[in-house]
């Protein structure tokens, strides 16, 4: 008899739990074990990892009996890349631009990963938010925030 | 008479002007930006935290406590008047709320969702003020050993009642229970899993995770299924609910709060299913059951009051036991955390202040949402009416600057990225980021415990079986879990799981 999945979230999610469960373990084994009386570091996450993993291997089996677990929906990879990007470009450049021009570019990326992009309008709204932004956690909050580039200061 | 000189302290608390102020800039922007469609309580909160860590610790939590009803609240308002949940407990708002406001009655429906959430929340806070001081003293009896099996409790009924799964939410827990260890483990000052990385020395940021599994992966899905709207903005007028409007809702506010209140309490999770419960109370019991879905006011005022006392006395177990029912209290929890009050039974003894000032601004806070919202009403209409792709931008840069000020590193940044990352994944497959928060948080208490019963016991596992608390503790998640094997039992809950799902 050959296997099939019946249920791809219950394969994958299985999967999932092996992989973490058994990389805690292992890293794990770096660290001083102890005994139950006298834990040392390692001892609650070699357990949490050891059953982490068996509750993959549970999962996982059961993949292949029932499909009730459910299966896998529309992934659409690229628009939540995207959408991480803005986020990446805000870490990136704050320190080097400053609040306003980051502010700016992150809103601008933001607004272009979406579905519904249109240039003018997108811009409008950076320059809009990226003031606003400065004007209510830097002045209005004194958050410390460096808001012009260091180069400039 | 330790009950009202308790409440006598906790509105010297509240009452003071800034106190006043923190509850009120909470209430506001909590409702300000529940009312923005496609935001839940989870993401505002975790948006505003870093605003009010420069606080001092009791006007931070009354403003946090603030906001999370005013984004409950604004939840409310939207999904009455578009038909777009912003959160679970809002679901069944949607279903007759949204009818009224078709046939042109949104306005009684605001009006009662708010008349039915002051209510509660009064009922909530009397019963929070009564409750607190002697649960927090059979806690303050708990060794590690009944902590250790409570939290075992509070996360398997946070599971069992809460999702579509329960062993891949289980498995989300312990990943949970995993990222909460890393960094410095306080016992032997040794690192763990922080590769080297200087900023992981102290954990990963909650708020990092909390933005990147909830706030952005919200965000992704909502883009994914951007559809059709109906914005119901036009037809708000009239906001006072006839004489029979208000007949008709005040049996089923009355259900709604004690549902509401009775599962608010459990440090399991209970409150997530209230408003569920209390419409199905209310569909039950109803002459004409026919009439829900269509638009019936019942089905608006009693799971709206359950949803509110629920959340009000959700803050029971995390206040006196230390564990959070939820994610929002998880966040709090957080919050104590950063601003160095350990959560337990001991905040009563050392930050009476604290504790009663808490208490006391959430029925103040209560207060404030029904004067504000009432008349404002028409500028939360205005705002639903912005589209989504100028709206979502806003919330990420928000989101950006709000992960950055916890520390003021944009490492915390680059994590929340990584967790965005890992949250889509997980909710592709099914696996749902509550558990993994709640696990998160509860990862260093519980691995405390844990290492502290087993040292008295030197390291006999029977302890937890031994002693009758934790016995009779483990014995109910055990029964929880079994509950699931009964078919009628299972397909109550799997049934009631299903209407949680957003539409």
């Amino acid at each position: 008899m050959r296997l099939r999945i019946k249920s791809s979230q219950d394969f994958w999610s299985g999967l999932a739990f092996i992989a973490f469960g058994a990389a805690t373990a292992i890293l794990s084994t770096a660290y001083q074990l102890g005994a139950a009386s006298r834990m040392g570091p390692g001892y609650f996450p070699m357990l949490l990892g050891v059953l982490l993993a068996g509750i993959g291997v549970v999962v996982a089996l059961r993949s292949l009996t029932s499909a009730a677990g459910g299966n896998l929906g529309r992934i659409d990879v690229w628009l939540m890349l995207r959408l991480l990007l803005s986020l990446v470009v805000f870490g990136l450049l704050l320190y080097p631009l400053g609040l306003l021009g980051t502010a700016f570019l992150t809103i601008l990326v933001a607004a272009w990963a979406g579905p519904e992009f249109r240039t003018l309008e997108g811009i409008v709204t950076a320059v809009v938010l990226s003031v606003m932004s400065w004007l209510v956690f830097v002045l209005g909050l004194k958050q410390t925030i460096p808001v012009w580039p260091s180069w400039l200061g | 008479m330790e009950f009202f000189s308790n409440l006598a302290l906790g509105f010297a608390t509240a009452v003071s002007l800034q106190n006043l102020t923190y509850c009120f800039v909470g209430v506001l922007l909590g409702t300000l930006i529940g009312v923005l469609p496609g935001i839940g309580p989870v993401a505002t909160i975790s948006m505003l935290l870093p605003v009010t860590y420069g606080i001092e610790p009791t006007g931070a939590l009354i403003m946090l406590a603030g906001i999370y009803y005013g984004a409950q609240y604004g939840g409310s308002t939207t999904s009455i008047l578009i038909n777009l949940p912003g959160e679970i407990s809002s679901v069944v708002t949607c279903i007759d709320g949204h009818q009224m406001a078709r046939q042109g009655r949104a306005g009684p429906a605001l009006a009662i969702a708010a008349i039915a959430s002051f209510i509660a929340g009064t009922v909530a806070t009397l019963l929070c003020a009564l409750m607190a001081a002697p649960l927090a003293r059979v806690a303050s009896q708990f060794g590690p050993a009944e902590y250790f099996s409570l939290m075992v409790l509070g996360l398997i009924g946070a599971v069992v009642l809460a999702n579509q799964s329960v062993i891949r939410a289980i498995g989300m827990v312990i990943v949970g229970l995993i990222l909460g260890l890393v960094g410095t483990d306080v016992n032997t000052g040794a690192l763990r899993f922080a590769f080297g990385i200087h900023d992981l020395y102290d954990g990963i940021g909650i708020v990092a995770v909390a933005i990147g599994v909830f706030a952005i992966s919200e965000i992704v899905s909502n883009l994914e299924h951007e559809g059709k709207r109906e914005v119901l903005t036009d037809k708000v007028q009239g906001l006072v609910p006839t004489r029979a409007d208000l007949r008709a809702s005040a049996m089923p506010i009355a259900r709604g709060t004690l549902i509401g209140s009775g599962l608010g309490i459990l440090p399991a999770g209970g409150a997530v299913i209230a408003s569920f419960a209390s419409y199905a109370v209310e569909k039950r019991i109803a002459r004409d059951p026919s009439r829900f879905g269509k638009g019936a006011i019942e089905g608006v005022a009693g799971p709206e009051a359950a949803n509110n006392a629920g959340a009000q006395t959700s803050f029971i177990p995390m206040l006196t036991l230390g564990i959070p029912p939820n994610v929002v209290m998880a966040l709090m929890i957080g919050a104590m955390m950063l601003h160095n009050i350990q959560p337990g039974p001991q905040v009563m003894d050392k930050q009476p202040a604290l504790f009663w000032g808490l208490i006391v601004s959430m029925w103040i806070g209560n207060l404030m949402l029904v004067v504000l919202n009432l008349p404002m009403v028409g500028l939360w209409v205005k705002l639903l009416s912005i589209p989504y792709r100028l709206l979502y931008p806003a919330i990420i840069l928000f989101c950006c600057i709000g992960v950055y000020t916890v520390s003021n590193n944009t490492f915390d940044v680059f994590v929340a990225v990584l967790f965005g990352i890992v949250g889509y994944v997980f909710a592709k497959i099914g696996c749902e980021p509550a558990p993994m928060l709640l696990g998160f948080v509860l990862g260093p208490m519980m691995e405390e415990y844990f290492r502290r019963a087993l040292l008295i016991s030197r390291g006999d596992f029977f302890v937890f079986l031994e002693r009758p608390i934790s016995a009779g503790l483990l014995a109910v998640a055990v029964m929880l879990l079994a509950s699931l094997a009964v078919p009628t039992l299972s397909q109550l809950r799997q049934r009631a799981v299903k209407e949680q799902e957003p539409a």
